[in-house]
């Protein structure tokens, strides 16, 4: 079997899943931040995108971003547009994550930081923050799983990833269980150690902020 | 204060990644800007093509042989053809690797310069350029052996595949329901008809030269008739073309000039064979469908 | 812009693939929920072995993604699944609970976990056994947090659902895919069926708002990362703090 295709597939599956990662994250963070702004109009504008962000399959708004910005001049490659659409997608679902995480953070510190003259930023930087982050690991991580799966769209706009060359291969040598369990084999042994990780990272970062 | 810096720091560190997310987005932005047409350093095109000097071809998977894509690599007798043919213009084939939408998007917005194999209706030739025919796959139910065929009645009740794009596919639902099955490529329908997961199949009579159904014994190929399915006489037997952008008629004229050319050389009988497509399949009298491009 | 005749052929294609559609979200989102849960109760078993496998299996099927699961499944083991005359559509069934239900099990453990471990110690010195405690404790009191998350994963797996077409499976991609092949206008084409699956997941997400806002008031628990209104905010904390300023002057 030829391992070549599969080799850079991986490669164009790394580099939508960690640009449209990172991009996720700080779309979530700036929606959340907006969001804590407390002005109504805005919350109630970023709430119904959300909303609609969340309740459109990815494979449609990476459609709209490619081929439908198009219209109005704006062209991407393959791969800027899977990151983008992606990282709004995956940006819009984080952002409730980050809110909630916000949220945990009990009144009462809110109030007695306000009490002790903090400014509402201030209260945010040094109170909310540390505290929601490693609340916010969890999700984050599992964002980074869910996205290198979904990293499989960006063949749709002819970025050929991991599965859209293994299905191309199994149409060319007809060798299906062969490749499916390479694929499979492969997401399994860049996915787990992660996951892993991460569980280890929050459990640190966890008891060290428990007071 | 430690808590602090950490903070900052790492406020520090989202502006930071936030300009550089945007500084990659520009960059991607103005590396696709349509850069404006030069002619070539050979003769005088007569067409223009998505990126100069090269040929963008938007294929949506192999459907081996008429055309077969590995790794952006062309071939099959749809490949050949369009190797020779950039060749001959002094062009790089490039492929635009995804699916039969993506393709299909790609040309139609000038992303790609072609796609290949595609049957032609009225309705269709609305939103593509078409060139001239290029060869034609008469249709046929494949079945096992000991599936008793009939003709398209014995069919009713049954699983019957096909490859959704093609010609056959609608005429299928419509007759039969959910006893059509619909398959993303001809090597998944064919694998399927061999596992036993479709009673029968039905695509061109060249499938039985291809994997996944050459090497098998089993499997026998009833060939459709007008009136099978409520098909005309245009779908039992279709015609392939390739699509350019409407916007783009003189690539498909030249197309059509270059494959008129191999067929008076006697090239175009060689490639035919070469690639495994038998008389039955091939064409050497060229017809342009009716074209719609603005309608 | 295709005429109207081309619409309506679109949305009868797609009424049709519609239905499909909610057969395969809906028998799968249950079939989620109750793996998930049983993998859940599982995962916090008194058995390290139980524990260990559990642990081992939600891992796994985390890191597959669905479609490559499918495609194993119905082309991998085609020979199998044809002899057991198991079709395309429980395939898919089968992948995306397999798929969601591990993700649910992490939700519903993450729940469980939530509660503090004094009420497991209290609960056990009154003498109530694992299994009640779960039952008559734990799970009580996890439900309103769950409500988001569990319509999340229905979402999801209104979402994936959409891969079943790539198995043949007839839901609305492969009706999409139809519509595109017979008119060609393939950026209509999935702006419309985006419009079908915002129909079906847009109310889904308001009925699950309006949900946690009833369970809240049901069964009286407020949990922070859910309802906005209830919990306190900064501008509450800032008049909490005013009138706490305003009662010592007072005195």
């Amino acid at each position: 079997m030829n391992f070549a295709p599969f080799v850079s597939a991986l490669g164009t599956t790394l580099q939508v899943a960690i640009g449209a990662w990172i991009l996720s994250i700080l779309i979530g963070l700036l929606i959340a931040a907006l969001r804590e702004l407390e002005v109504r109009a805005v919350d109630r504008a970023l709430g119904f995108l959300v909303t609609l962000v969340r309740a459109t399959p990815e494979l449609v708004l990476l459609y709209i971003v490619f081929f439908g910005i198009a219209y109005v001049g704006v062209r991407f490659d393959a791969i800027p547009a899977a990151v983008i659409a992606l990282g709004i997608s995956e940006g819009a679902f984080l952002s409730e994550y980050f809110r909630g995480a916000i949220l945990t953070v009990s009144g009462r510190q809110r109030a007695a930081a306000s009490s002790l003259g903090m400014s509402r930023l201030q209260t945010f930087r040094f109170v909310v923050l540390p505290q929601a982050v490693p609340v916010s690991i969890p999700p984050v991580v599992n964002a980074f799983v869910g996205l290198l799966k979904m990293a499989t769209l960006a063949a749709a706009v002819g970025a050929p990833e991991l599965l859209y060359v293994a299905r191309e291969q199994m149409a060319l040598t007809g060798d299906i269980l062969q490749i499916a369990f390479l694929v499979v084999i492969v997401y399994v042994v860049i996915t787990i150690p992660l996951t892993l990780a991460a569980s280890e990272l929050e459990h640190r970062v966890r008891s060290r902020l428990v007071a | 204060m430690h808590v602090r810096s950490r903070l900052t720091r790492g406020v520090r560190f989202g502006l930071a990644a936030a300009a550089v997310a945007s500084l990659i987005g520009l960059a991607a932005c103005s590396s696709s800007a349509e850069s404006a047409p030069e002619s070539s350093e050979a003769a005088e095109p007569a067409f223009e093509t998505v990126t100069p000097g090269k040929l963008t071809v938007a294929p949506y998977g192999s459907s081996p042989p008429a055309i077969i894509q590995d790794s952006g690599k062309l071939s099959g007798l749809l490949g050949v053809l369009l190797n020779g043919f950039a060749e001959h213009h002094g062009l790089e084939v490039e492929a635009f690797e995804t699916d039969f939408t993506g393709a299909l998007a790609a040309t139609q917005q000038g992303r790609a310069d072609v796609t290949p194999f595609i049957y032609h209706t009225d309705e269709r030739a609305t939103t593509v350029y078409y060139t001239s025919s290029i060869f034609q796959l008469p249709a046929a139910a494949i079945t096992h052996k000991d599936f008793d065929y009939t003709g398209p009645e014995s069919l009713e009740g049954a699983r019957v595949g096909a490859v959704v794009g093609q010609v056959w596919a609608p005429y299928l639902t419509e007759a039969l329901g959910d006893g059509a099955v619909l398959f993303q490529s001809a090597a998944e329908a064919g694998t399927a008809l061999v596992n036993g997961q479709i009673d029968a199949y039905v695509n061109s009579a060249l499938q039985m030269y291809n994997a996944p159904l050459a090497d098998n014994d089993d499997l026998v190929a009833h060939m459709l008739e007008v009136g099978d399915f409520d098909m005309p006489s245009t779908v039992i037997t279709n015609i392939a073309y390739n699509v350019v952008p409407c916007g783009n008629p003189a690539l498909a004229e030249a197309m059509n000039e270059y494959l008129q050319g191999l067929e008076d050389s006697g090239e175009w009988t060689k490639i035919n064979e070469e690639v495994g497509f038998s008389e039955e399949f091939q064409l050497h009298e060229f017809t342009v469908p009716a074209q719609g491009c603005g309608k | 812009m295709p005429g109207p005749q081309v619409w309506q052929e679109w949305l009868e294609l797609m009424g049709k693939g519609l239905v499909g559609t909610l057969q395969l979200s809906l028998i799968s989102s249950v079939l989620t929920i109750l793996v998930g849960a049983v993998l859940a109760i599982l995962a916090v078993s008194q058995f390290a072995v139980v524990r260990g496998f559990t642990r081992a299996w939600i891992e796994l099927f985390r890191a597959i993604p669905v479609l490559a699961l499918m495609i194993l499944m119905y082309f991998g083991f085609g020979p199998i699944a044809a002899q057991l005359g198991i079709n395309a559509f429980a395939i898919a069934v089968i992948c995306l609970t397999l798929s969601m239900s591990s993700y649910q099990a992490e939700i519903f453990r993450g729940a469980i976990r939530g509660v503090p471990a004094t009420q497991w110690a209290a609960a056990s010195s009154l003498g109530l056994s694992h299994g009640k405690t779960l039952r008559l404790v734990i799970i009580p009191q996890i439900i309103p947090p769950l409500i988001p998350a569990v319509v999340n994963i229905v979402v999801g797996v209104i979402k994936l659902s959409a891969l079943a077409s790539l198995i043949t499976v007839s839901e609305l991609s492969l009706a999409a895919t139809q519509a595109v092949s017979i008119s060609f206008y393939p950026l209509h084409v999935y702006v419309l069926l985006g419009g079908f699956y915002a129909v079906l997941i847009l109310p889904l997400i308001y009925f699950s708002r309006w949900l946690e806002k009833w369970t809240q008031r049901r069964f009286g628990m407020v949990s922070a990362a859910i309802d906005r209104s209830l919990v306190s905010k900064y501008s509450d904390a800032k008049d909490e703090a005013k009138l706490a300023e305003e009662e010592r002057k007072l005195v």
